[in-house]
């Protein structure tokens, strides 16, 4: 019987995997000896062997597997005496490192001038673990810190070495920043502790109330599509993109990084981006994007929602991913009705199951946000409190609504009719609709 | 011998076990999930250095191919780490011959068009023959979700 194209595919790959594709093994001699030995040096050894040197980001944390009875996540080597003034029930317990970037402010009761001095960001999506710089060499490290309780667990070194004035600094960062086993954050400002001291750090930041922090964070609060960028084409393939206190990320195929920072006033440079090619080729007219990318200098937001990030002749404009939301334009005081029952969101529509039936819903731009990752609303009422809602919640909403019973107006009338950010997609039930304008769960 | 020492031998007798069993089938998953064949040695390779750096706390009593490729996945699923190792740059020490090279880039085309999911649950399932339940749990999907991807690969495949 003839193969089909798929087995054929499959075929040839099983058979260039096992016989010109196999790699050699790594030297088990080599790789054993070296981890054998002093741990820090044995990994620094092979990360240089794998050319990946001067980046250590953490490993995610495990799922249910079968195997052996542990979870594939970092030991905690620390091992010390405990902190010397850990913070009991302290607030910022909940505060998500993920994503923030830190410089060093005082170490060992020295205050120590920003230029120059440590810094390093948590890696995005909440894994464990970061990289950094201690004024002299870059570092990795792939701890822990949540709920308060810290672990710079294991640091990897680049291999540069530290010498000359830079390096008694390093050295007493580094002493004090591996034996950390606890934090807190107040406002702009990390306080990690450990058996060896505090080291207290600052957000990479513009401070709260100018401009620059305002962008940075609209930016962090939301995924963004790229909708425009001069003389750049097929923008639509460009995956969306996250940004975070010094980085900006591409998700989905065909990914991209590049580093942030955000300045006084609203402004900003991109550089060092970056492009995984790996699965989906070389995507179309990335360069020309790189480089508008690399020449924004400001950026502010716009109405409608979107962010607009202009330099010396380039625009590009984000707009937000609303994912299954149909999203209008900010309203005024629409939270004077009332109706309650289940919140849907499926792959393409948000909805309420109301008494059986199914009410479209439509956000306002501003007070809505949507997380992609974990499928679920957050919302900003007027009163000053949030509401984050998931699929298959019992809701009450405030706002207003109608029907094409009510005002005679067919559904695809007053879709049409509708100024829209995000408009409903084919297939979702269009009538009745409520314009959401609170969110009680 | 002492009983610690007796302890750590049996342990770097275990991890090369390991390497001799699972090597190729770490690097095949990585390779499944990336279609790249340099970020698949580096993640191999890398499972391998979490593994070792686990030593004391894994059940070297149990199968590890699991632990492995659950690792695996995991750093492979990292994209910033991805990202990051192709701006740094890896030199290859590898090298294939004029066919090989030509007829892997047939077949890493045709597997471009699967998402690494689809073509992780179909090189484990069609060419690993594991279960679809162990290969759904591996994946951190349901078998459902698997089961969807392998036939989305394989209509992919078909129209490569």
């Amino acid at each position: 019987m003839e193969r089909s194209r798929a087995d054929k595919i499959l075929a040839d790959w099983d058979e260039l995997t096992r016989t010109v594709l196999r790699p050699g093994l790594p030297t088990r001699t080599t790789l054993t000896t070296a981890l054998s030995g002093s741990m820090l040096a044995g990994v620094a050894v092979l990360i240089i062997a794998f050319a990946a040197a001067s980046v250590w980001l953490g490993l995610s944390r495990g799922t249910g597997m079968t195997g052996p009875s542990v979870s594939p996540t970092e030991p905690s080597p620390t091992g010390t005496d405990g902190p010397t003034a850990s913070p009991s029930g302290s607030p910022t317990e909940d505060f998500d490192l993920a994503g923030t970037a830190w410089r060093v402010t005082t170490l060992d009761d020295q205050a120590l001038p920003a230029e120059g001095a440590p810094w390093f960001d948590f890696d995005s999506f909440g894994r464990p673990g970061g990289h950094g710089f201690t004024g002299c060499d870059e570092f990795g490290f792939g701890g822990t810190f949540e709920g308060g309780k810290g672990s710079a667990g294991e640091l990897i070194l680049s291999p540069a070495g530290c010498s000359g004035p830079a390096a008694p600094l390093e050295k007493l960062f580094l002493d004090t920043f591996r034996v950390v086993d606890a934090w807190s954050v107040d406002g702009d400002q990390l306080t990690l502790f450990g058996s060896k001291g505090q080291i207290v750090l600052a957000r990479e930041l513009p401070p709260v109330g100018d401009a620059g922090r305002a962008l940075a964070d609209t930016l962090r609060t939301a995924e963004w599509q790229i909708l425009e960028a001069t003389g750049v084409a097929g923008l639509d393939r460009v995956s969306p993109v996250q940004f975070f206190d010094r980085r900006l990320l591409g998700v989905g195929a065909c990914g991209y990084s590049g580093d942030v920072q955000f300045g006084s006033g609203g402004s900003l440079t991109i550089s060092d981006v970056g492009w995984d090619t790996s699965g989906c080729g070389e995507p179309d007219g990335r360069s020309a994007l790189q480089a508008v990318l690399e020449s924004v200098a400001a950026g502010r937001s716009e109405e409608g929602g979107t962010v607009r990030l202009s330099g010396s002749g380039v625009d590009l404009v984000l707009g937000r991913v609303w994912g299954p939301l149909a999203v209008i334009p900010p309203q005024d005081g629409a939270d004077t009705a009332r109706t309650e029952g289940t919140l849907r969101i499926t792959d393409t529509c948000v909805f309420l199951e109301e008494r059986g039936g199914a009410v479209l819903l439509l956000w306002p731009a501003d007070r809505t946000t949507w997380d992609a990752e974990q499928r679920t609303i957050t919302f900003a009422n007027f009163d000053g409190t949030t509401a984050t809602v998931a699929d298959g919640q019992p809701v009450v909403l405030g706002g207003g609504g109608g029907s094409s019973a009510e005002s005679g107006v067919t559904s695809g009338a007053w879709v049409a009719g509708m100024t829209w950010v995000a408009p409903p997609v084919d297939g979702c039930p269009l009538d009745p609709y409520w314009g959401v304008g609170d969110v009680r769960d | 011998m002492s009983t610690e020492t007796a302890a750590a031998s049996a342990v770097e007798v275990a991890y090369e076990r390991a390497y001799d069993e699972y090597w190729h089938n770490v690097f095949r998953f990585a390779l499944a999930w990336t279609n790249d064949r340099a970020a698949a040695e580096d993640l191999a390779q890398e499972s391998y250095v979490r593994l070792w750096r686990n030593r004391s706390t894994v059940d070297w009593d149990r199968p590890l191919l699991g632990w492995l490729l659950v690792t695996t996945r995991n750093l492979a699923t990292d994209r910033f780490r991805a990202i990051r190792r192709r701006i740094v740059g890896a030199p290859r020490s590898t090298t294939f011959t004029h066919e090989g090279v030509e007829r892997w880039l047939d077949v890493r085309a045709a597997m471009g068009r699967l998402s690494p999911l689809e073509r992780a649950a179909i090189v484990l399932t069609a060419l690993e023959g594991r279960s679809y339940a162990d290969t759904a749990e591996l994946l951190g999907t349901s078998a459902g979700g698997l089961r969807a991807a392998v036939s989305r690969a394989r209509d992919k495949l078909e129209g490569a």
